[in-house]
């Protein structure tokens, strides 16, 4: 990244507010596998102390599943947090990239009761932003759409957000949703920041209630 | 057995909840989002709604509110991470029972749900008895379903369960003792003896004797012990009607006894304790009785802990007609007449007319009506005293009055009677015509021979 120390700061700056706002929402969502591990674990020291395996089997595969779904969550916290482990690996890989932004918005949006959608997110590409600036820059714009499509109390039913991939001459990501709902100016240029250095933009289609994230296809990578 | 609703997105809280709670002996219903909760809970059904913060379609506030809204009264106990235990806490001061963090603590859920629960059903035990009462003709021996009388059934309601006394204050013929015996019949000491007691009834020694009992020898004539109402109504309760009429130093006594629960027979040196309840009543108008010292003030605040204003019927429109046509029925039977109801003049009468002696006077009504009626309708003639001549009929001679006062009221009143006829007022008086000519002159001077219209005391 050819940036500025001013440009390098506002990127810390808005990297460290993303991260502030995600880390705490996934440490909180660790609390419902361990909720449920802790009922069924009851239920199945009672099953098991009332002779009836079948049913305290059943309860052992469910505190199972949760603790592969605490894993998950801890896995996604700590990529979260030290993001530049994940360079190396993933560095400049569209789906990479997607595999670690995909259940963090998908944890936003269930926080916020607002349906997600996600289309062609498995396309894989080569592409010339790093795969952490991409997913800040993803972040940064998904995140306000989602808080403006909660709906008050969380009642009736809020319109959807749709992530959608399309692989042409460039690689767009699709964000639609209403139209109000889309991000101010002020995300737009965090989420330009974080872009820039790696040749990607930020296109907003009003008339489609939708923005895009642009990557420059890398040939040869 | 009253449900619970455990409502959570996710299956495996929802079903392991549910196995936990049916195990510890609940009904147990699911919903996984918050719309289908609330389709589900306005049924009814659900003494206890045990739902997730964080739900899609609605989070468990907005249920609370719309259930709130709707007034849908189950308990509501929501479940919460840490980081929204704000929200749980502002659903908590709009009336939800309690909330949960997770993860969740077994034991502390263990000992929330029956609490709840109880809640629950105490609150929906006291509605059904408050709708009960709403729609109750009768209460007891006491009959009426008018606004006034529903606050009264709901006002011995309440208090019956306590043994604090208890002071009804309502006109002659309101019907005090009744509310006095349902009080009795509802408590715990409907077991225990009702002993009612009219201090209007008595002189003073003679009712310091009925209230406290005596010794053998305490007076001349005392020749056996003789238990007075207080010991009578030990393990029950104790009406002192007309309470006011006591004189004040039997007041004192009487107070000392209420305060201590125990006292002393005339002329007996041994302490005896009692658990009484006592319910008191006066026709008197309080404030007055207090201003003119007839009624102790200590006394009164002892008595009134809790105060009952019984309604006259003129106040209780709504209970006349009941009323009369229960009398109606109860007489009718009584004489085996086959009289089907009022006619529309004896409605109108009964439903205007002030009736100052209250229920008693319009019991005695409707009884001599249905004595004297000849159709199977009660006319009017057959209720109006004034119809039928009994005002004209009637002296009314207060407490006080001398000898002479009273009989020229009744001279005067039976020579207006007669219409002036001294021959026929002589014999009903059973005096001489010329004692009786002799009391007109005395009386009326001048106008001897003509009656007056009204005659005075």
């Amino acid at each position: 990244m050819n940036a500025t120390p001013d440009t390098r700061r506002d990127l810390l700056a808005s990297r460290y507010r993303l991260i502030s706002r995600l880390a705490d929402d996934l440490a909180h969502e660790i609390k419902n596998p361990l909720h449920a591990m802790v009922i069924n674990l009851e239920v199945l020291r009672r099953r098991v102390t009332a002779g009836d395996p079948d049913i305290a089997l059943e309860r052992a595969a469910v505190i199972d599943q949760e603790i592969q779904r605490t894993h998950q969550l801890v896995d996604l916290l700590l990529k979260l947090l030290r993001p530049e482990r994940q360079r190396d690996q993933h560095a400049y890989s569209l789906s990479g990239a997607l595999e670690e932004i995909l259940p963090l918005l998908r944890l936003q949006a269930k926080l916020a009761l607002v349906p997600l959608e996600a289309e062609d997110t498995d396309i894989d590409a080569p592409i010339g932003v790093p795969a952490p600036d991409l997913k800040f820059a993803l972040l940064a714009l998904a995140m306000p759409m989602i808080d403006a499509l909660k709906t008050p109390r969380g009642s009736g039913d809020p319109s959807p957000l749709r992530l959608s991939v399309a692989h042409e001459t460039a690689v767009r990501i699709r964000l639609q949703s209403e139209q109000e709902a889309l991000p101010d100016a002020g995300a737009r240029r965090v989420a330009r920041r974080f872009l820039e250095a790696g040749g990607g933009r930020v296109e907003t289609r009003r008339a489609q209630s939708s923005i895009y994230i642009v990557l420059p296809r890398v040939t040869g990578a | 057995m009253t449900k619970v609703l455990i409502a959570d997105d996710e299956k495996h809280i929802v079903d392991g909840l549910q196995m936990l709670l049916q195990e510890e002996g609940y009904t147990v219903d699911t919903a996984n989002d918050g719309q289908k909760a609330w389709d589900k809970v306005q049924s009814g059904e659900y003494g206890l709604v045990l739902a997730d913060l964080k739900m899609p379609k609605m989070d468990g506030l907005a249920l609370f509110a719309q259930m709130r809204d709707a007034g849908i009264d189950s308990e509501f106990i929501i479940i919460t991470g840490k980081g929204t235990v704000d929200s749980a806490v502002e659903a908590m001061r709009n009336g939800a029972y309690d909330y949960l963090t997770k993860p969740l603590e077994i034991d502390r859920l263990k000992a929330l749900i029956p609490k709840a629960l109880e809640k629950y059903e105490v609150r929906t035990a006291n509605r059904r008895l408050q709708d009960r009462l709403e729609s109750l003709t009768r209460y007891g021996d006491m009959l009426g379903q008018s606004e006034e009388m529903t606050q009264i059934y709901k006002m011995i309601e309440a208090v019956a369960p306590s043994s604090a006394s208890v002071l009804i204050v309502g006109e002659s013929g309101t019907g005090k003792e009744l509310v006095a015996r349902a009080i009795h019949n509802k408590s715990p000491r409907t077991k225990g003896p009702f002993v009612a007691l009219n201090c209007g009834a008595f002189p003073r020694e003679i009712l310091e004797n009925e209230l406290f009992g005596h010794e053998k020898g305490a007076f001349t004539g005392a020749i056996n012990e003789k238990p007075g109402a207080f010991e009578q109504a030990d393990g029950g309760t104790l009406f002192l009607d007309e309470v006011a009429e006591m004189e004040p130093d039997i007041q004192v006594k009487f107070l000392r006894a209420l305060e201590q629960r125990s006292f002393r027979r005339l002329g007996g040196k041994k302490e005896i304790s009692v658990d009484i309840r006592v319910v008191a009543a006066t026709n008197k108008n309080v404030e007055e009785a207090l201003a003119e010292g007839k009624l102790r003030d200590d006394l009164y605040h002892r008595l009134a802990v809790i105060p009952i204003y019984l309604p006259p019927l003129r106040e209780r429109t709504g209970d006349v007609q009941l009323l009369a046509e229960e009398f109606l029925r109860r007489f009718a039977d009584e004489q085996g007449k086959k009289i089907t109801g009022f006619s529309e003049g004896a409605l109108e009468f009964i439903q205007t007319y002030r009736w100052p002696g209250n229920v008693r006077e319009l019991k005695n009504a409707v009884e001599r009506a249905v004595i004297l009626a000849k159709t199977d309708v009660i006319e009017v003639r057959d209720l109006s005293p004034k119809r039928f001549g009994l005002e004209e009929r009637e002296v009314h001679i207060p407490v006080g009055t001398s000898i002479a006062d009273t009989e020229k009221a009744i001279t005067l009143k039976t020579f207006a009677f007669t219409g002036g006829d001294q021959k026929k007022t002589a014999k009903i008086l059973g005096v001489s015509e010329k004692d009786l000519k002799a009391k007109l002159q005395t009386y009326l001077g001048a106008n001897a021979t003509k009656p007056r219209s009204t005659a005075s005391k």
